[in-house]
C-alpha cells in the first residue's frame, strides 16, 4: 500500500516507536503515579521523561505544564471548555477543524459564549492577522487558530496571531494538529498560551495520545474528575498540573511510543522534516496540476505558507469517489469532508468534498513517483 | 550532611524536584510515602544538603512543597 493519509495519522510508525510500545508492556507495566514499588516508579519516570521531551520540543520551560490526553480533540476541549465556561467572545479561522468548531458551537448553543469566524488569506499572513483584528470586540477572550488546514494545507501565522492576542490582552490557543513535528514552535518565547497536539500524527506516536501544553495552566479546568494518585484523602480535584487534567490511568504504552517519536523529531529537527515533506508535496502538486482532468484547490505549496497536504478531485468525481479509485490501486488517501465543515464552505467544496493526499515523515521519493504514475493513469480516464 | 524529606503531592513534581536537585549537585531521590503526607498519597524527595538552599531552588522552579521533614 502507498500510504498518503498522514494528516489523519502517520503510518508506518518508526520501528523504534513500535519497539518502545512493546517494551512498555514488559518494563513499564505498572500504573504510574500510583504505587511506590520499583516498576511503579520506573513507569512514572518513563512518563515524566516524555513530558520533558515534549516540553523541550515545544519550547516550554516547565514539563509539568504538559498534560497527556487521548488525542488533540480532548486537548482542545480542555482549553475551550475551561476558557469558555465564563462566557465571552472567541475568534476562530475559517479553516478550523470540527474539533474547534463543535465545542464552541456547543457553548454558543448553551448561551454561554459567542464566536466569530475570521477569513484566512492563503499565503498572505498579514491579511489573515488583520481579519482577526477586525473581529476583536470588547468581550473577546481568545483567538484560536489551526497551524494549517487539515484539508488544504494552508498555514496560519501562529506567532503573529499570538502577538495580536497579547497586544489586546487576549488569550491565544494553537491547534497544532497538522504542524506539530514539522514546524518549530517556541511556546514560551512566542507567548502562545495554549497548544494542543495529537501524539499520533507528526509526533510519530501511537494513536490514543495527545498533548495539551499550557503557558497559563491556572486557567485550565479538567474535563474528567477522579483519581490522580495525589491528595487522595480530599474530595476536591487537585489543582496541580499535570495531574489535575489526567484523572484515571494514563496510556503508558502510547506515551512510551510517543516519547521515542518526539526523540526522533528532536534529533532530526522539524525544519529538516518539513523540507523533505515539502519537496515531495511540490513534486506531487506540480504533476497533478499538469493533468487536464485533475482539479486542485490551492496555490502551489511553499514551506512558509503550506503544509504538505494536497486536495484535488478528478473530472466530475467527488472527493470520496476519487479516493475510492485510488484505494483500488492501493493508495491510501482520504476523501470526503475531513471533519472540516468551515474549510469546505470557504473553498466551495461543500458539495463534492475533496480527495486529500497528505505526506508524512515516512513517505519516500519512490512512493511519490509511484503515486504520481497511478494518478496519471486514472486521470486519463476522466 | 543532613538529610531532608521534601513532601510533594504528585509524582510529576517529585520527579521534577529530583532532577533539579541532582543537576545542582545535591544527592536526591524520589520514593512514595503516603503516610508522611497529611492529604494522603504523596511522594517524597529525600535529599542531602542545605535545607534553605534546596527549598529555595525548588520554589524558584515552581515546585509546591507541602512540608520539609528533617532526617537523620
Amino acid at each position: 500500500m502507498l500510504y498518503f493519509d498522514n494528516a489523519a495519522t502517520t503510518y508506518p510508525k518508526p520501528l523504534a516507536v513500535r519497539k518502545a510500545v512493546e517494551e512498555a508492556f514488559l518494563r513499564y507495566g505498572a500504573n504510574p503515579g500510583r504505587s511506590g514499588h520499583s516498576m511503579g516508579m520506573e513507569t512514572s519516570r518513563a512518563v515524566y521523561n516524555c513530558r520533558e521531551k515534549a516540553a523541550e520540543l515545544f519550547g516550554i520551560s516547565s514539563p509539568e505544564n504538559v498534560a497527556f490526553t487521548k488525542n488533540c480533540t480532548e486537548a482542545i476541549n480542555i482549553v475551550l471548555m475551561s476558557i469558555g465556561r465564563g462566557g465571552g467572545h472567541f475568534i476562530i479561522s475559517d479553516l478550523e477543524h470540527n474539533s474547534v468548531l463543535r465545542p464552541l458551537h456547543e457553548l454558543k448553543k448553551r448561551g454561554i459564549i459567542d464566536f466569530s469566524v475570521a477569513e484566512v488569506f492563503e499565503g498572505e499572513p498579514e491579511k489573515t492577522v488583520e481579519s482577526y483584528r477586525k473581529l476583536i470586540r470588547r468581550d473577546t477572550k481568545m483567538l484560536v487558530a489551526t497551524g494549517a488546514s487539515n484539508v488544504f494545507g494552508i498555514k496560519l501565522p501562529l506567532e503573529m496571531l499570538a502577538k495580536l492576542a497579547h497586544e489586546h490582552g487576549l488569550l491565544f490557543m494553537a491547534d497544532a494538529a497538522q504542524v506539530a513535528g514539522s514546524e518549530h514552535i517556541e511556546m514560551d518565547k512566542s507567548g502562545m498560551d495554549f497548544l494542543c497536539a495529537p501524539g499520533h500524527k507528526g509526533l510519530l506516536g501511537p494513536m490514543g495520545t495527545g498533548i495539551v501544553a499550557s503557558g497559563k495552566p491556572e486557567l485550565l479546568r479538567p474535563l474528567l474528575f477522579g483519581g490522580t494518585g495525589s491528595y487522595s484523602l480530599l474530595a476536591d480535584q487537585p489543582n496541580e498540573m499535570p495531574e489535575m487534567l489526567e484523572s484515571g490511568t494514563l496510556n503508558v504504552p502510547g506515551i512510551c511510543g510517543l516519547s521515542v517519536g518526539i526523540s526522533k523529531i528532536l534529533g532530526e529537527g522539524e525544519e529538516h522534516i518539513a523540507k523533505r515533506e515539502m519537496n515531495l508535496a511540490k513534486m506531487l502538486y506540480s504533476e497533478i496540476s499538469s493533468m487536464k482532468s485533475a482539479f486542485l484547490f490551492t496555490k502551489p505549496p511553499e514551506i512558509e505558507t503550506h503544509s504538505p497536504v494536497i486536495s484535488f478531485v478528478l473530472g466530475d468525481l467527488t472527493g470520496e469517489e476519487t479516493a475510492a479509485l485510488l484505494s483500488e490501486k492501493g493508495v491510501a488517501s482520504r476523501g470526503g469532508f475531513h471533519c472540516a465543515a468551515l474549510a469546505h464552505k470557504k473553498m466551495g467544496t461543500e458539495n463534492r468534498g475533496t480527495c486529500r493526499l497528505s505526506i508524512g515523515p515516512m513517505n519516500t521519493f519512490d512512493e511519490t513517483v509511484r503515486l504520481i504514475k497511478i494518478i496519471h493513469s486514472l486521470a486519463k480516464k476522466y | 550532611m543532613k538529610e531532608y524529606f521534601f513532601l510533594l503531592s504528585s509524582v510529576t513534581s517529585a520527579m521534577k524536584s529530583e532532577g533539579i536537585l541532582q543537576k545542582n549537585g545535591y544527592k536526591a531521590y524520589v520514593f512514595r510515602d503516603s503516610s508522611m503526607n497529611p492529604y494522603g498519597c504523596g511522594y517524597v524527595v529525600k535529599a542531602s544538603g542545605d535545607k534553605e538552599n534546596m527549598a529555595a531552588l525548588l520554589k524558584k522552579n515552581g515546585i509546591r512543597i507541602n512540608e520539609i521533614k528533617e532526617g537523620r
